[in-house]
């Protein structure tokens, strides 16, 4: 299937490393205008989070892309649950003593 | 105005997808049981056996149509 | 106020038309229920002698019924006489019938499974764990008692002892026609393991919490929500589900010695909901209850208030009430089952439901309960159930009343 062959392109995984460094520039920036009060471990703890959830995409779609369709359908189903799981505890950390901005 | 009823309204429209989407994916299951009929027969490769004549009185030859292949009473347990 | 007054007659009288509906439909749907079930029971007394051409097909095999759920066999290249045996037992959802084929030393050559009512995602797994390899070459006698007390294939533990029960029978009728000595397995003797001093301890729990004057209802609800999700749910992996009713309903009564679990659950629900009208099952320790109220906890999930939830709870019921007609029909429990708690705590089910289970899952964060609150089959039942209560309840006053 050629459209699958997407995931094991190099210029796909270029783009997703572009998302990804923009990301994690951004966050700064999303974590003041969330009213977020972070301080290292959060940091620490919303990293663990991302490289999670990175490795989830990134497995799951390699295995979709080396024609492993249902390994890798299973293995991003799971995982990315569990990734959502696991996110909204990590806002609820975060989030306390939240200071709402005006939009 | 507008703009605090647009997120509720969205609410609403998700919850009513996932909604359907959970009912068809649970029709979908059902169907699928009753039309995928697992075949129950995993048959093992037969071994040549020595062969061995019986008596004939012990053959019946009635057709197997005929017979009655279960005895209900005796399964009730 | 007169506008007051005439919207809440408005209602009630709305309601009283409604539950004067709900009673009519409530036994219309008896009435369905027990017609299904009668020609589920005719319709497989029909088709039960049909399929053995199935496995031994007439342009290769010659059949010769020799007695009583035994039959000889040849085959069209050799002269050999093989025998063929039919056993049965019980198993998780309904009876496990199986073909033998034994050679002339009464080696086990062959195991067919000629019907057997198990959900399909279980029965798919034990024949794909290869289980039944394991009985071949084996003497009719040989090992199969300890079989029978094994635990075969990891979640389908019922399943399997089924088919080396069955296995053991037919093997007892070869060596009775056959003349040769035989000793069949003695009736296993009641078992009260921890599975069932467990479920009787939660059932007294939630009864406990139900007395007015008890003090920790929140914490002991969270004990048995607790117990119930680790221990029912992923240690036992039993929990109640469409099958188990069906099969009840079917009178496909699993052997008491060793399922006392099922009965002292399926009755205990039975015995509380008819006295007391509350549902202990679900509201103190099911399995995957408990599994959408710790995900609720996590993601502060509230209960949503559509205004078409009328509509979605008879589609609720609906959905359930066509699971067990059609397995009434079909005359086998496990066909019509579509809960995702297998899936979820044995991780055995079809794409379908774990696709199902990943969306209540992600849902359960957000939305309190989902899947009881609007997919589950068991809750329609107890519901039903309940109302055939309330009317007996209600008669009984009302005839007290009269004559008082």
């Amino acid at each position: 299937m050629g459209l699958i062959d997407i995931f094991i392109t190099p210029l796909f995984w270029i783009i997703m490393g572009l998302l990804y460094a923009l990301i994690i520039y951004s966050a700064r920036y999303w974590a003041k205008d969330l009213g977020l009060k972070m301080n290292w471990w959060k940091w620490l703890l919303s990293g663990l989070w991302f490289i999670l959830l990175i490795l989830t995409l990134a497995g799951g779609m390699t295995l979709i892309g080396e024609n492993e369709v249902r390994g890798g359908l299973y293995f991003l189903g799971f995982f990315l649950i569990i990734s959502l799981i696991l996110g909204v505890v990590l806002w609820r950390i975060l989030s306390v003593n939240r200071k709402k901005t005006d939009r | 105005m507008d703009r605090k009823k647009a997120p509720a309204k969205l609410k609403g429209i998700v919850l009513h997808g996932i909604l359907l989407a959970s009912f068809l994916l649970a029709g979908m299951e059902l169907y699928r049981n009753l039309t995928t009929r697992e075949n129950p027969q995993k048959d093992l490769p037969a071994q040549k056996s020595p062969a061995v004549t019986l008596k004939e009185d012990s053959i019946k030859t009635e057709s197997i149509q005929d017979s009655t292949l279960w005895d209900q009473t005796e399964f009730m347990e | 106020m007169e506008n007051i007054i005439g919207e809440s007659e408005k209602n009630g009288s709305v309601i009283k038309s409604r539950s004067k509906t709900e009673w009519y439909l409530a036994l219309a749907t008896l009435l369905i229920l027990a017609v299904a079930w009668w020609t589920g029971k005719e319709n497989r007394a029909s088709t039960q002698s049909q399929k053995i051409e199935a496995f031994y097909p007439d342009s290769l095999y010659r059949i010769m019924p020799a007695d009583q759920n035994i039959w000889l066999l040849q085959t069209q290249r050799q002269q050999d006489t093989l025998f063929l045996a039919a056993g049965k037992a019980k198993g998780y959802a309904g009876p496990v019938k199986i073909l033998v084929q034994y050679n002339q030393e009464l080696k086990i050559q062959q195991l067919h499974i000629w019907s057997a009512s198990e959900t399909p995602s279980y029965l798919s797994k034990v024949l794909n764990q290869e289980f039944i390899q394991t009985f071949k070459g084996k003497d009719y006698d040989d090992g199969l008692k300890k079989l029978a007390q094994t635990d075969g294939v990891t979640g389908a533990t019922t399943t399997c002892r089924a088919i080396a029960k069955a296995t053991e029978k037919a093997s007892g009728k070869i060596a009775q026609y056959t003349g040769h000595p035989f000793k069949a397995t003695r009736n296993n003797i009641p078992v009260m393991g921890s599975k069932e001093i467990i479920l009787l301890l939660l059932f007294t729990l939630s009864m406990i919490t139900r007395l007015p004057r008890f003090r920790y209802k929140k914490q002991t609800r969270w004990l048995t929500l607790a117990a119930g999700l680790i221990l029912l749910g992923f240690v036992y992996g039993q929990p109640l589900t469409l099958t188990n009713i069906n099969s009840f309903l079917m009178g496909f009564w699993p052997q008491w010695q060793t399922q006392l679990y099922l009965y002292i659950l399926i009755l205990g629900m039975l015995l509380i909901l008819l006295t007391t009208g509350k549902n202990p099952y679900c509201h103190h320790f099911c399995p995957f209850g408990a599994f959408q109220e710790v995900l609720g906890l996590l993601g502060k999930a509230r209960p949503i208030h559509l205004k078409t939830r009328y509509l979605w709870i008879w589609l609720q019921r609906a959905l359930a009430w066509i699971a067990v007609i059609i397995a009434l029909l079909t005359h086998n429990p496990g066909i019509s089952d579509y809960v995702v708690f297998g899936a979820a705590f044995q991780f055995t089910g079809s794409n379908l439901l774990f696709i199902l289970l990943g969306l209540i899952t992600a849902t359960s964060l957000f939305i309190k309960k989902p899947w009881c609150s609007y997919l589950c089959p068991i809750r329609p039942i107890i519901d039903y159930i309940r109302l055939f209560r309330t009317k007996t309840l209600q008669l009984w006053t009302g005839r007290k009343h009269q004559q008082s």
